[in-house]
């Protein structure tokens, strides 16, 4: 039967969970900006006083409203956006190369080769225009090679932290594996583990900005973490991930499950860090690499060959200006003034044959009018076209990667957004908690006081 | 969740405004070539068209000395002629003495060897009458034969075909234009010595054969004078319209940078109010 004491328990029970509501509200909000941390729910219950429908309150477990899903699309969402920002960071060092907009570059170098020809017809005979000529190929040589000997140290860069960034992935790839192991034995216990799943969810979402992550739970309710493809954890069992180069010079991913056998998962590495990292490398930088070697090869063959038609001062013909590989194959990093002509400017052929010298300068015209000449790229272009088409793609790349840094970067703090409103802490809510679990706490407060004094009404009257 | 679209909106607007900032500031909009590959890739193209026209001008200001030299050379000649026709006009006059008739033949001596000294006048590329032989005298001090050739000189200042500037020595002077200047002098000299009014009459066709050779080649050296200011300022049109293309391509509309640069600096400013709004529309701040 209830009656004034058991109103008592019944206040008692209510300031009980009315202050473990405070506790838990505070801890919201201590936690409000605590990455990864997932905001608590206190579910209260009634429970009634033996069957009877009266009864009083009780704290159930604390909830932890997470969204699988939506998880697995801030991964992704997050693996994409940090795939676009490391190939723009990429490409935005390969564009500082290409600075001829602002007055510098190939561009300039390779004019003023051209711009020299032009002079060396009015001066064949002078000397200070013959060095002239010489140095401005030595600096057109050696802007290409500069500029390919920046691209090929870039890639090796990229390769060296491509292995760092694997070296995270297998730090937290064992982080998890350990967690997931804690957790399964506090569950085993009877905890909750919250807040080792508040952890198992961050070195998951920071996973995620290396390499593209999928999770899911196993039958036997483990965390199943897939990366680039391939299970990366299982359990408490860990694989591990490492980088090297293809026979084709291009990255590789592996990676060697505990029982020792390995995987080629390159092709399946399709977000984070390591893809945009194998995006600026093997395909970006090596085109714009590709694309400049032609550029150098096609401007050194044609050059040389209109100069080996002509004569030098010394009457000898068939001399190279550029020395340069047979094939395109890395021309701009190679690509130099040729030996029969460096430090020798007397040997650059101004005149088309012995017959006019030395005041020919009939094949300086002809090497002016290289400028003009449609050469390059398949006969389709000049050489300052073929350059700008270089120009262009590098800028063409680099502003895609940017477009694609803002849009891919809306979608994962949209996707942000979504789970936070799921699972972070909102402060607007927990003050409204706060504020009803104080009043419910003062209402509970009210009911003691109020079984209190009628009980000493009763005492008071008993003993009268 | 609301600060992280606060900051994020808050983070966009900055970094446009810094790249306003360089835009206004710099007066170009291809700072950076991704700000538009296309503009970048033609803005490059038109620079080396400029700087293919800085050449051509360069070039031909560097010829035109050397022409200018060889027409006020060759105008020197004329003169030269024009001073021993007078002397072989004075020389046939029959008053004269076969003494006085020395003098005169030295003094067109004088004039043969001031004639040599021109054929072999020195430009900055070397002797200008040569051909392509333009390291050593191509007239001969004593003799005036030859020793030069027809190469020309061809520079490279735009047009279809090569322009050649030189002028041609052989031309100029010896038989292959008809009639060699040194040797008209010499006849005239020889005749003056041997005291032979007729030879000395009979000289006077052939230094009015040299005379018409010289004038001829005076003018062919005017028009390459003419050729070679015409080239400039066609160049000089061109820079101004390859500029003005490139300006066209690559500079920022200063009204329109401003412009932008203020209306963002305002959107920031909204951004920043809007913020505040939002974090002190929290609850916590309405109790």
């Amino acid at each position: 039967m209830a009656g004034l004491t058991s109103l008592l328990y019944t206040a008692r029970d209510a300031l009980t969970a009315q202050s473990y509501g405070l506790d838990v509200t505070g801890q919201n909000i201590a936690n409000a900006n605590t990455p990864g941390y997932v905001r608590r729910q206190v579910v209260l219950q009634t429970q009634a006083f033996g069957n009877q429908t009266t009864g009083t309150v009780q704290v159930g477990p604390l909830q932890r409203p997470t969204d699988v899903f939506l998880d697995d699309r801030r991964y992704e969402s997050t693996g994409l956006s940090s795939s676009a920002g490391e190939e723009d960071n990429q490409l935005a060092n390969v564009q500082s190369l290409f600075n001829d907009t602002t007055g510098g570059g190939i561009s300039t170098s390779l004019d003023a080769l051209f711009s020299s020809f032009s002079a060396l017809s009015a001066s064949p005979n002078d000397s200070t225009t013959r060095q002239t000529v010489l140095s401005n190929a030595a600096n057109f040589a050696s802007q290409l090679n500069d500029t390919a000997n920046s691209i090929a140290q870039q890639k090796t860069d990229i390769m060296t932290e491509a292995k760092g960034v694997t070296v995270q992935v297998n730090q937290d790839a064992t982080d998890i594996a350990k967690l997931n192991q804690q957790i399964a034995t506090a569950t085993a216990a009877g905890q909750d583990a919250a807040d080792l799943k508040d952890q198992l969810g961050t070195k998951v979402q920071d996973l995620s900005t290396f390499i593209n992550v999928h999770t899911f739970t196993d039958n036997q309710g483990n965390l199943v973490v897939q990366g680039g493809g391939t299970t990366l954890v299982q359990g408490d069992v860990a694989s591990t991930l490492s980088v090297g180069l293809a026979t084709d010079g291009t990255m590789q991913f592996t990676a060697a499950s505990q029982g020792g056998s390995s995987t080629d998962i390159t092709a399946y590495v399709t977000g984070g860090k390591l893809a945009g990292l194998k995006q600026a490398r093997d395909t970006d930088l090596t085109q714009v690499g590709q694309e400049l070697d032609q550029f150098a090869y096609d401007v050194a063959t044609a050059v040389n060959t209109q100069h080996a038609s002509g004569a030098g001062l010394d009457g000898v013909s068939g001399r190279n200006l550029f020395s340069i590989g047979a094939s395109a194959t890395d021309a701009a990093r190679t690509i130099a003034v040729d030996p029969s002509v460096a430090g020798q400017p007397n040997n650059i052929a101004a005149a088309s044959s012995s017959a006019s010298l030395p005041g020919g300068s009939d094949n300086a015209v002809a090497l002016a009018a290289l400028a003009n000449q449609s050469f390059a790229s398949g006969g389709t272009r000049t050489a300052s076209e073929a350059y700008s088409d270089v120009l262009g793609d590098v800028a063409q790349r680099k502003a895609s990667s940017a477009n694609a840094v803002t849009l891919r970067g809306d979608v994962d703090a949209q996707v942000k957004t979504m789970q936070q409103s799921q699972s972070g802490v909102s402060l607007d809510e927990e003050m409204v908690n706060l504020t009803s679990y104080q009043r419910a706490y003062e209402a509970a407060t009210k009911v003691l006081t109020t079984a209190d004094t009628l009980l000493g009404e009763l005492m008071n009257s008993v003993t009268t | 969740m609301q600060y992280d679209a606060a900051l994020r909106s808050l983070g966009s607007l900055a970094s446009q405004q810094a790249e306003a900032q360089t835009e206004a500031a710099t007066g170009s909009r291809l700072t950076s070539p991704s700000n538009d590959p296309i503009a970048s890739a033609e803005y490059v193209r038109l620079q080396s068209s400029l700087s293919q026209a800085n050449a051509r001008r360069s070039t031909i200001q560097t010829v035109q000395g050397d022409a200018t030299l060889a027409e006020g050379s060759l105008s020197q000649g004329v003169d030269l002629v024009a001073q021993a026709k007078s002397l072989a006009i004075q020389g046939a006059n029959g008053t004269l003495s076969a003494a006085d008739r020395a003098t005169l033949a030295k003094q067109v001596d004088g004039l043969r060897d001031t004639m040599i000294s021109i054929a072999n006048t020195k430009g900055a590329s070397g002797y200008l009458f040569g051909g392509s032989q333009t390291q050593t005298a191509p007239f001969d001090a004593t003799t005036g034969a030859y020793s030069g050739d027809n190469g020309e000189h061809v520079v490279d200042i735009g047009g279809s075909t090569p322009t050649s500037v030189g002028t041609s020595g052989a031309q100029a002077f010896t038989t292959a234009g008809g009639q060699d200047v040194f040797a008209a002098l010499s006849t005239l000299s020889d005749a003056l010595n041997a005291n032979d009014v007729t030879a000395i009459s009979g000289s006077v066709s052939g230094l009015d054969a040299a005379s018409t050779q010289l004038v001829n080649a005076q003018g062919q050296a005017g028009l390459t004078m003419a050729k070679l200011t015409s080239s400039d300022s066609a160049l000089g049109l061109l820079q101004t319209r390859i500029s003005s293309q490139q300006s066209a391509v690559g500079a920022a509309d200063p009204v329109a940078a401003y412009s932008s640069l203020s209306q963002l600096s305002t959107s920031l400013q909204n951004a920043v109010a809007v913020t505040k709004q939002i974090l002190d529309n929290s609850a916590f701040n309405r109790f």
